[in-house]
Order: C-alpha cells, then structure tokens, then sequence
C-alpha cells in the first residue's frame, strides 16, 4: 500500500504540472480542448490526492509501523479516532494534508468555472495547478510519509500527549482551509491579470472563495486558543506565539482585502490595491507556512527543523516577483473609474480600515521576525513577547473596534454634519453610558475602559441599523418586527450577514478586554484545607489515581464555594504518560465556567506529605470569546446563504445562457 | 573600637538581611568588644529581635512585578512572561526573585543579573535602546507612513475627479432619512 502511496504522490505531481501547462496554454490560445484537458488533470488530481491520504490513514489504522511516518506518530494504544488524526501531527503527514485541501478547492473551483471557460478560468486553473505541483514536489523529494523503514517495530513511537485532544483534532484541518483556501481568490487575481481580464469579474466570481478561507483562518485560530486554554494549562489562550501570528497575519491582510473589495464592486475604485492584498494575503499564507516549517523562529507549535525551509521560501519569493512583475506590467489597465468627494465618506473609512489592518499586520510581523533581525544586526538574540505585542496591538485593535462602528453609518461619497449627528449621538451616548458603569463597577484600566465603551458603541450602532431597517420594512409591508427584520436580513444577506460577524467581533473584544483582569493564585493544600480566589473558596477534597492503558491518571477533587453555599466540585487530573520513555505528564485543567468569569483549576503535583500543589486563576469574561466564535460563524452564513435573487440579477447583468444558468452560484 | 573584619563582613551579608540590619549588626559588633557577656547576650537578643520582624515580607505581587520584566526561556513555553508562565523553570526563577528581593535587591539589580546570566533573551520585551528601540518605533513609524500615503491618494483623489457633482446625489444616501434609503433598496430588490 505505502507503494501505491507513493506512486500515487509522484503521479499526482506529474499530473498537476500537465494541468499547469495545459491551463496556461489553454489561456495563451484560448483553444477550449486544451481548458477541458486541463480541467480534468486538475479533477484527477483532485482524486488521487485523495487516495493517498486515504491511505496513509489506512497504515495508521492498521498500525503499519514499517512506514518511517506512522511508526513515529503512532502506537497500538493510541485511541482509533486519534490514529486518524495522527495523520496530521508531523511534518509529512500535514503537509500531504495541505496537498489534499487544496487539490479540493482546485476541484470545485475547476468545478466553477464551467460555467464561464475561458481564459480568465484556464488560467486560473493554471495558477491552481502550479501550486499543486510546488507542494507534491515538496512531499515527493523532501518529505514523503510513505517511507518505509525496512522493518516491523513492534509498537510506534506514539503521539505528542499533547496532540490527543478533540480540539487538536480539528484545529490543523480548519487552518489548512483558510491557508489554502486563499489559493482561489489569488489564482483567479493572476488570471484576471495574465487574461488582462481586469473588470470586476474575478472579484465577484471568487467573493465566497475568500469569505471561506477568511472565516477557516480566524475559526481556526480561536480553536486552537481553545485547545490551549484547555491543554497546555497557562491559564490563557492567545500567546502571539511566532505560529500563532503566522496564521493572524493572513487573516488580518484577508480582512482588509474583504473590506476593500465592496469599494472595488461598489465604486470602481482601489484596483490595483485589492490586487496588492489578494497578493499578500497568498504570500502570507505560503509564508506563514514557512515559518511553522522551517525553523527560523523558535515556536512551541513549530514542526521539526526540516530542510525544506529554503525550498518554501523560494517560492515565497517567486510568488511577490511573478505577482508583482504582472501587476506592474498591467497597472495602466488597472485605473480606477470613479470619484471620490468628501473625506467624510465610507470610501475614507474603508481606506482607514484597511490603514489599521496593514498597520496591524506590519506589527505583527515585525515582532515576529525581530529576533531574527536583531540577531542579524546585533549579534544578540532577543525574546518579543506578549508586552510587545500588547503595547504596540491594543491600541491599534481598539481604533479597528471603533471603525467597525463608525464605517457603516457613513454615507457613500459623502456625509454631512447633519448626518453624523443623527447617527452617531444615540451610539456614542451609550458607549459612553458603559465606560460610565464600567468603571462605576470598579474598572480602572484606561485600554478596559476604552474598550467596554467602544464595544457598547458598536453594539448600539449595530442594533440600530437593525432597528432602523426593520422600521422601514415594517411601514412599507405592514410586516411585524420581528418578521421585518427576518426578511431584511434574508434580502440583503451580505450587509445584515456583515452587522452579525461586527457583533461577534464586539463578543471577542469583550472577551480580549477580560485578560485586563486575570488573577492567578499559588495554592499547597493538604487534605481539607481551602484557599481563597476572588470571591471563590475552594476546598482540597479528595485523590484518586487510575490506570487505562495508556495513561495513569491522578484526579484531585476541589470542592467549589461563595461564601458557604456550595458551587459545584472541580476535578483537575494529571496524565503520566508511563509507556513512553520520557513519561511526559500532562495536565487537565478543571474550568466552571460563567458569563462573568472562569475559574480555572491546574493540579501541579504532591509532594510526599501529602500536601498538593494548584494554580487557581479567575479569568472575567473568557466565554464571551467563545460565544463571540459563534456568532462569527452564524455572520457568515448568513453572508454566504446562496440569494436567489442576486443570482438571477448577475444572470441577467451577464447573459449567460439559460442551460449553463443552474451552475452559476458564486 | 573594633568594626567587623572582612570575612565576619562578608559571612553577614550572606544572610538575608537589608542594609540597615547591616548597620545594626555592625554596632552589636563594636559593642562586643567591650567583652561584658551581659551586653553581649543582650545585644545578641537585640538583633535577632530586630533581624526577625525587619527582614522583608516579599509579597507575591512584588515578586510578580519583577518577573513581568522577564521571559520564560525554559525552551518548551512560547517565551511567555515569567510572571504568567507555569512551568518548573518558571517557578525556579521565580522563587530566585523571591530570594533576591527578600535580600533587599532592588528591581533593576534583579534583572540585570537575569540578563547577565541568560543574555538579551531574558527580557520579555525588547529594552528600548539602541537598536532595539526600532522594534518600538517600527510599526508606529509604519502606520504613520501609511496614514500619509492615504492622505496622499485621497488628495490624487479628490483632485482628479474635481468635477462637481449634483448635490442630491451625495446627500441622498445619508442625509436623506435612512428609512427611505432602506425602502428604496428593498424595492429595488423585490422588483
């Protein structure tokens, strides 16, 4: 089978450079043959990628320790759901997954474009295919998982302890989709310019293929905040770890470029910056890749050090040159058509949010790579960590926070005073109301009380566009309230979709704005003893240990109280990993919680009296972080639910024929 | 009068104790050198009367606001902030700024003998000096350049595309009451 595997890789790569090359003539020559063989490599891609992975996840179940991959990610105790997802946690296996992701996107995005071949969507494929091909050349020559080691061990090495998680297990495949799901937008981007197809099709054509992967990317991110908030045991969730920025970084660029596009579909204008961001958006996806992969900074999430860092970079930088040699050559096509008037105006607004969010990504990734730099100029090493990055992004994320709430309520092309006034008195009278019990509650923190004050201004922004919208609706339909906001929010999905993700971001600032007030205690209890936290007691109430076979579990028991009612009971364990050679202990921390707060349990150790060590922290508002995720997610279904009436509308702006119609959904 | 000798000096300052119990200790010294046993016995209670409550009660929080100036660098954690960070060697250092603060060092002392130890990397921030200062300025530096440069285009803008434009146009979105704007754009959708 690990012979199929790898033959399969090899004739994927064979096959994905034909479609490159019959994509990019089918383009050149317009020749409609060369397109349908194109797209049809790229289907067959689509296939065989997918039977490698379904294969290597056979030799993981069925404990094929005589493949070099699966003896070092892998053991004959480790649970069956986890032997699937062992798949990805190395460094070939994730990288045949990042190969399988994205041979689907090119599928359906092949898929797509029957329905307008030529060359804007020959090309595209192009662009698709050649990625494909860079990545399976990476697995074939440096990182194959099909390498057998030449003989049967009788048990593998096992799984990082840390990696067994369900949270783990779905955190890698949510980021592979926003990483690669950029790949469509930016290839349809190089098509439109090599196609010198330059309106506004191939942003139309691929809005949903970026809301995707935007919506993956920062999913995926709060996932693997929640697994560290869960497994790792510091008591937070976000640690601007280089890895941890390596995903924000696209995402941030990807948020601007969602924001810069409406000015593009709306107003004609800003074409060769949305081209700049679709650009550095892809780099920053490859580039973010590269940096998990190869090395260069030190990271707790990074993989092994791995030869391939060179070779990924070198396509970091064939990317910026062959996308910057074709966006130059085409700039005079580029020119925007329309007008701009006031610097009171949304066209301003988006300017400045896209301003904050480049801003933003500059930071990030200058803190990121300044220990590289530093060390380059000073010889020294240098460590930037969370007070950098808390000093220099705070106050950058709460200006975004506030546009989030100004930019909508300004008018296109122009907004007078009058204007301002009607809009923003009743929004920033009650932002300024919850800075006023903010910090009536006892809030002294000049960023919390900034933000709370921000986040209640957006909110009510927000409701009042709800407000507004449904008033009008009612008046003119006699519709109920309720109903008139239902139907307004199904007939302009994309804007009301939009307010909803604006209110998921104000749920997450709520949540970020909670770390302003993070208490952490030191507790060694013997039996019976309690120790104070806030306004919790908890009691140290009993001690189990247990074995399964692949860990012995220590269980402690804490007893939760205010003043003496009696909460609940916490049991925070510890997992001794006895099979392996290092014994790697792992903690499970113990969580109650609320809307107000999380208490936060970590059991340490005992010593041989019998006294046991806890680590208690009380973190105000982190589920709000959590519940802002999902209203994320309901925003952008809700931008995404296919509109029938847009469809029929681009139909008829179009002319596309009646028979191809029924395909057409982007 | 005899004062403390070097060693006796130096066998003192290894004990736990701040400046003024130096001082203190000092005296009780020159004192037991008039060789009365009674005084001696005194003073010996006199010190450690004075040496027990004197000796500094380091809080948590003390120890915690020195330890935010510092990185965790036991190799497994993400450099978190040694005042966050859970880890053994976090502990470890901790309970050596505990120590050093209950010896009566002060912030800086404590973390320059953090970076004497480990190098630059024992700061959990870059320090801003020298080069490293540009960490700081950088990103600020670079929104401010960005902020002219929008300036710039906005300014191209307007002045290309000078030609006057009906007033109602402009206003009509905005300024005119947002519930005919809402109408207008459901009509239009429903048509």
């Amino acid at each position: 089978m690990a012979d199929i595997g790898n033959f399969l890789i090899w004739l994927t790569l064979v096959t994905a450079l034909y479609a490159a090359v019959s994509g990019a003539l089918a383009g050149y020559t317009r020749r409609l043959e060369l397109t349908l063989s194109a797209e049809r490599a790229l289907y067959a891609t689509f296939g065989m990628v997918l039977l490698a992975f379904v294969m290597l996840e056979i030799l993981f179940v069925t404990d094929s320790f005589d493949i070099h991959y699966v003896a070092t990610h892998s053991s004959r105790d480790l649970p069956l759901p986890y032997k699937f997802t062992a798949l990805w946690s190395g460094m070939q296996g994730s990288l045949l997954l990042w190969a399988f992701i994205l041979s689907g996107f090119s599928f359906f995005a092949a898929l797509k474009t029957r329905s307008f071949r030529g060359p804007l969507a020959s090309y595209a494929i192009a662009v698709l295919a050649i990625t494909q091909v860079f990545f399976m050349g990476l697995i074939g020559f440096y990182e194959n998982p099909f390498e057998a080691l030449g003989f049967m061990p009788a048990d593998g090495q096992g799984m990082n302890p840390l990696l067994v998680h369900p949270a783990m297990a779905i955190h890698p495949p949510m980021l592979y989709l926003g990483y690669v799901g950029f790949v469509v937008p930016y290839a349809f981007a190089m098509a439109a310019l090599l196609s010198r197809k330059l309106d506004d099709e191939w942003i139309r054509t691929t809005r949903r293929w970026t809301i995707v992967p935007w919506f993956f990317l920062g999913t995926g991110q709060l996932l693997g905040g929640k697994w560290a908030y869960v497994v790792l045991g510091w008591g937070g969730y976000w640690g601007w770890d280089p890895v941890e920025n390596a995903a924000l970084l696209p995402w941030l660029t990807g948020t601007a470029f969602l924001h810069s596009v409406i000015i593009q579909e709306k107003k004609g204008m800003l074409k060769v910056w949305n081209m700049a961001l679709i650009i550095l958006t892809f780099t920053l996806c490859i580039y973010g890749t590269f940096l998990t992969r190869s090395g260069v900074v030190s990271s707790v999430h990074a993989f092994a050090q791995s030869p391939i860092g060179p070779v990924f970079f070198g396509f970091v930088v064939a990317i910026v040159l062959f996308s910057g040699y074709l966006l130059w050559t085409r700039l005079d096509l580029l020119k925007s058509n329309n007008q701009y008037e006031s610097p009171v105006s949304r066209e301003s607004g988006f300017l400045l949010n896209n301003l904050l969010f480049l801003g933003a990504t500059f930071a990030v990734f200058w803190g990121t790579m300044f220990p590289v730099i530093s060390e380059a100029v000073t010889g020294s090493k240098i460590t930037v960590g969370p007070p950098f990055f808390n000093t220099v992004m705070i106050p950058i994320g709460l200006i975004l926070l506030l546009l989030t709430g100004v930019g909508p309520l300004l008018a296109w092309r122009k907004t007078s005073g009058k204007s301002l006034k009607k809009h923003f008195t009743g929004s920033s009278i009650f932002g300024l109301l919850c800075g006023i019990a903010s910090f009536a509650l006892g809030v002294r923190d000049f960023y919390a009380l900034v933000s709370f004050s921000s986040c209640g201004f957006v909110f009510a922004t927000i409701v009042m566009e709800f407000h507004r919208g449904a008033v009008a609706r009612g008046s003119s339909s006699n519709e109920s309230y309720l109903k008139a906001i239902w139907t307004l929010t199904g007939k302009n999905r994309r804007r009301y979709g939009g307010y909803i993700v604006h209110f998921g971001i104000v749920l997450l600032f709520i949540g970020f704005t909670g770390n302003a007030f993070n208490k952490e205690i030191e507790a060694e209890l013997k039996y019976g003893e309690s120790q104070e936290i806030g306004t919790y007691r908890l009691a140290y109430e009993g001690y189990e240990e247990s074995q399964n076979p692949l860990t012995m579990v220590i269980q402690t028991q804490l007893g939760v109280y205010q003043g003496d009612e009696r909460l609940g009971t916490l049991w925070p364990e510890q997992h001794i990993y006895y099979k392996r050679q290092d014994q790697q202990r792992t903690t499970e921390v113990a969580i109650r919680s609320t809307l107000k707060e999380d208490l936060y349990v970590l059991y340490e150790g005992q010593d041989q009296s019998g006294t046991a060590f806890f680590r208690f922290y009380l973190n105000p508002l982190v589920v709000w972080v959590w519940i802002g995720a999902w209203v994320l997610t309901l925003g952008t279904i809700v931008t995404m639910w296919p509109d029938k009436r847009e469809q029929l509308r681009r139909r008829r702006i179009s002319g596309i024929p009646e028979s191809l119609q029924g395909e057409l959904t982007a | 009068m005899k004062t403390l000798t070097n060693s006796r000096l130096k066998r003192i300052q290894q004990l736990p104790i701040n400046n003024c119990q130096l001082i203190i200790a000092n005296c009780f010294y020159s004192l037991s050198a008039l060789r009365a046993p009674g005084l001696i016995t005194l003073c010996t209670f006199l010190f450690l009367l004075v040496v027990s409550p004197v000796r500094a009660e380091v809080t948590r929080a003390q120890v915690l606001d020195v330890a935010k100036e510092l990185a965790c660098l036991c190799g497994d954690c993400p450099r978190r902030p040694l005042h966050e960070c859970a880890c053994g060697w976090a502990d470890k250092n901790r309970d050596r700024i505990r120590t050093a603060l209950e010896a009566g060092k002060d912030k800086e002392t404590i973390v320059a003998g953090f970076v004497s130890d480990f190098g630059m990397e024992a700061y959990s921030a870059p320090p801003a000096e020298g080069f490293n200062l540009t960490a700081w300025i950088m990103p600020f530096l670079a929104l401010a350049l960005g902020g002219f440069a929008v300036r710039g285009v906005i300014r191209t803008w307007s002045t290309k595309h000078s030609a006057p434009k009906p007033a109602q146009a402009t206003e009509s979105q905005a300024d005119d009451p947002y519930l005919a704007r809402i109408e207008n754009e459901l009509k239009e959708r429903d048509s």
